[in-house]
């Protein structure tokens, strides 16, 4: 995916929103493609951006006449302005944009693909360019009040609420939100707890002005007590009742693995999400072999935990990878199953081995909690039992087989 | 100064040299470009344009901030190329946006280094998609022809066009082979689809060519020097197409003897439904469409000259003003729009009963199957069949059902209806399908009725009716 893409997904989904996107013809097409068809049904508005407005110049007044039509409509309450990389090569004067125009506030969210490398990091630096401008830290502290920070499942987005509300936390903001005020209110909570380790600018940005940062998340038994515990921790909640949670939450998650006790096999984790490693924490208290695990970012401090714990249990881990560097590993390894982007996909299936799409398959599922844990290994288990059906599909297109099911 | 875009729906140049060139089997393409511009186009548009998982003969330089601030994207660009270099593979090189910001021209480092690798400098700051793709064929006549005198083999037609991101080629071609067939034709070869790089020293043998599309390809047709045909809609143009190339291949009778056949077979359906009464709905439909060229015009000249059915607009995409289309769709929705998927979210703001029929990108659309073509007399025929289809849909949705949870809702007093109110209802009766026009105003009518007795009035007035629209 285009880095600028994760940027555009956060920003795209604000109530009340129109993107201004300066970028040229190639690019605004498969942006807006992509914004279309994953982050939002809505129109993606831009100067024209072309050799004659580059020469001539006109970029800055361009963009600023865009913003003032757009401002034209009343209902708009909020214009970033995204430039990608031909217009940051090109250079943008943030302060020769206005921070006000009509009804609706101005801001440059710079995303440009040569720097940025991947659409998660995107995310971040979207999120943390509205929570700089728009978070209101100089107002008082709302005690107990949580800032739940990555994008999840609206499942588990429930279920976090109930438990939240089972310990005593009192209000609590999903960044990256659906409401402009979301970024507003996030500046006055006492903690946040990062789900994704790539929101690397939005957690400096909290914590410069004193949040307390949790990192983790509830996936897997172990985890999901230990989450629980840190927030209350974190937020200075009635420990009896945190402890009663965090036991009952982690002996559900047990129950399902339990369940799922004669699950064996041995899986790849190759996403281009950021949030591969704690799937594969899940996977590996699952008891399946997790041999190789590769994600787009980069090894940052916030997937420490993550990255010691699956160091620990003879996980390789790839960051930053190729898709030649998954290539190698399915070739190497051969899995029962791979769970990556479209091309690695593509490519296991082609060899007859069973693979899914990580990003339409474990972000279209809850993944958190007991809930999460069975909606996963379901489908891991499901994709296991049939993984002769990839085998029988490979060997019919590419082989001598002439009907799938065997004679 | 520059204009302003809504939804930009006609892709760049940079775009039209990857669906041209990666369609040749035997080409590698290098884009120098960031990551981003490889993902879009090989890999998270393609996936939904073409059903193509990615394309395998596609690599990225995937420049990053040390080749745009400092370096320059040569010593990247010799890299890539190393690797890929492999006997019986052509490495092309295209530029994107982003490469020719940083001015990176690689025409003599390859003539000097790699003097087997072409580079294809696709200004894509400057031309659009359509250009793009027009150019990038008649470049590939340019570099890669024998440079032989024509030897026409008499009976033969090449097609060009079919590339990636065609919306609905797939269907098209099919029907475009099935003609040439009919008509006394051999197939010599389809490009670039189904073909190889050295192909095309081989087309300006072919006796007749067809382009597929408007769109593009009419410089490489002209360098051929061989007579051209371009893909048809409809009757008429199918008849012609069929006549002029039986003509050409001097083989008239075949011509004729195919088209008397098709009208006894293929093309049999629309007689039916013209004796029917489903063709006498046709003057009622109201379309609209919004795609590429030769579709624009094709089904509007089938819809609208050939069947009698109302073209409310015809546009073609790269010309249309997606904000003015917008707010010309909230004041007249037309019964079908053939369109993008721009113009299905525009719909979808307005909560139109408008149906919706895929016609061009961008959209996510799976068009594979081979019997879904708009052109020729297959594509009449289905288009015909789709239209009648969703009529019967209306139609079915208008009917009235027993629903037992609205027995005992019948007024016992009917309230009275004040002129304006009236005058108000017929005018959004108005909007509604012509053939669901009365059921849909008897509808109205009621809930507004039923509103005004909930409510206690005597008289119903334009807010009531406005209320329950």
């Amino acid at each position: 995916m285009c880095p600028a893409f994760g940027g555009l997904r956060v920003l795209t989904r604000i109530d009340g929103v129109q993107v201004c996107l300066a970028a040229d013809q190639g690019c605004l097409y498969g942006l807006t493609f992509v914004s279309h068809f994953y982050a939002a049904r809505k129109s993606i508005v831009s100067p024209e951006l072309m050799n004659v407005q580059i020469s001539g110049g006109s970029m800055i007044d361009d963009l600023r006449r865009t913003i003032e039509e757009i401002a034209r409509d009343p209902s708009i309450r909020f214009i970033p302005v995204v430039s990608t990389c031909v217009a940051e090569t090109a250079g943008i004067a943030e302060e020769l944009l206005p921070k006000k125009a009509g009804n609706a506030e101005v801001l440059l969210v710079r995303l440009p693909a040569f720097q940025i490398r991947t659409h998660p990091e995107a995310k971040d630096v979207a999120a943390a360019t509205l929570l700089k401008r728009f978070g209101a830290f100089g107002e008082p502290r709302k005690p107990k009040s949580l800032v739940v920070l990555g994008e999840i499942f609206p499942l588990d987005a429930m279920t976090i609420g109930t438990i939240l509300q089972k310990i005593g936390v009192e209000s609590v903001v999903t960044l990256p939100g659906r409401a402009l005020e979301d970024y507003v209110d996030a500046g006055q909570a006492e903690a946040c707890a990062v789900l994704h380790p790539f929101y690397g600018k939005t957690v400096d940005l909290f914590r410069e002005h004193g949040v307390k940062i949790i990192g983790g998340n509830p996936i897997g038994a172990n985890a999901t007590a230990q989450w629980i515990r840190d927030i209350g921790a974190a937020l200075d909640l009635d420990s009896a009742a945190v402890e009663a949670v965090a036991l009952e939450e982690s002996e559900k998650v047990r129950e399902v693995l339990g369940r799922f006790g004669g699950l064996s096999g041995r899986v790849i984790v190759a996403g281009y999400e950021g949030n591969e490693l704690p799937v594969v924490r899940l996977l590996l208290e699952a008891g399946l072999e997790v041999p190789y695990a590769s994600t787009s970012i980069a090894r940052t401090v916030l997937g420490e935990d993550d990255h010691r714990v699956l160091s620990m249990l003879g996980t390789e881990i790839c960051y930053r990878k190729y898709l030649e560097d998954d290539m190698e590993a399915v070739v190497r390894l051969k899995p029962d199953l791979v769970i990556g982007t479209t091309s690695l996909d593509s490519f296991a299936k082609e060899r007859g081995i069973a693979a899914i799409y990580y990003t339409n398959n474990i972000s279209a599922r809850p993944l958190f909690f007991a809930t999460g844990a069975a909606a996963v290994l379901g489908m891991i288990s499901g994709l296991l039992n049939g993984k002769e059906s990839f085998r029988a599909m490979k060997e019919y297109f590419t082989g001598n087989r002439n009907t799938l099911t065997p004679p | 100064m520059g204009k302003t875009i809504r939804d930009e729906s006609t892709a760049s140049a940079y775009w039209a040299s990857v669906n041209t060139f990666c369609a040749l089997s035997d080409v590698h393409v290098i884009a120098d470009a960031p990551v981003g511009c490889y993902n879009l186009v090989g890999a998270a548009v393609m996936d939904y344009t073409d059903a193509i998982p990615y394309l395998e003969n596609f690599t990225p330089t995937s420049l990053t901030e040390k080749e745009i601030a400092s370096s320059g994207s040569s010593e990247i660009v010799r890299d890539t190329i190393t690797k890929l270099q492999e006997p019986g593979r052509q490495l092309i090189l295209v530029s994107s946006a982003e490469s020719e910001m940083i001015g990176s021209d690689h025409e003599r480092m390859l003539a000097m280094q790699f003097p087997l690798v072409r580079f294809f400098p696709s200004h894509s700051l400057g031309e659009n998609e359509w250009q793009g793709r027009d150019r990038a064929l008649e470049w590939l006549f340019k570099n890669f022809d024998d440079g032989r005198p024509a030897a026409v083999e008499p009976g033969t037609v090449s097609i060009i066009g079919p590339t990636y991101g065609c919306f609905n080629s797939p269907s098209d071609l099919a029907e475009i082979k099935r003609l040439i067939a009919g008509a006394g034709g051999r197939l010599k070869h389809v490009f670039p689809f189904e073909s190889r790089l050295s192909d095309i020293s081989d087309l300006k043998n072919s006796e007749v060519i067809i382009l597929m599309y408007h769109e593009f390809g009419s410089r490489l047709g002209k360098l051929l020097n061989r007579p051209v045909l371009y893909g048809p809609f409809g009757i008429d143009e199918t008849s012609t197409f069929i006549m002029e190339l039986a003509r050409l291949l001097g083989c008239e009778q075949t011509g004729e003897a195919f088209i008397a056949k098709e009208k006894q077979t293929v093309l049999a359906p629309i007689w039916d439904l013209w004796r029917g009464p489903q063709a006498e709905w046709f003057p009622t439909v109201r379309f609209g469409v919004v795609a590429a060229a030769s579709y624009a015009n094709g089904l509007k000249k089938f819809l609208a000259d050939e069947m009698g059915m109302q073209c409310l607009f015809s546009h073609i995409t790269e010309e249309t003003d997606n904000t003015a289309l917008r707010e010309q769709l909230a004041s007249v929705q037309p019964q079908f729009f053939f369109g993008r998927i721009v113009d299905k979210i525009y719909l979808a703001e307005l909560d139109a009963k408008t149906r919706f029929i895929p016609a061009g990108f961008p959209g996510p659309i799976v068009r594979r199957a081979l019997g879904t073509p708009f052109m020729g007399h297959s594509g009449a025929v289905f288009l015909l069949q789709e239209i009648v289809n969703s009529l019967y849909d209306m139609l079915f949705n208008f009917l009235p059902l027993n629903r037992l949870s609205e027995a005992g809702e019948t007024p016992t007093q009917k309230p009275e209806w004040d002129a304006e109110a009236e005058e108000f209802l017929n005018e959004a009766v108005k909007k509604a399908p012509f053939i669901s026009q009365i059921s849909f105003g008897r509808e109205l009518k009621k809930k507004a009725e039923l509103l005004a007795i909930r409510q206690g009035k005597k008289t119903i007035s334009k807010e009531t009716v406005s209320l329950v629209l």
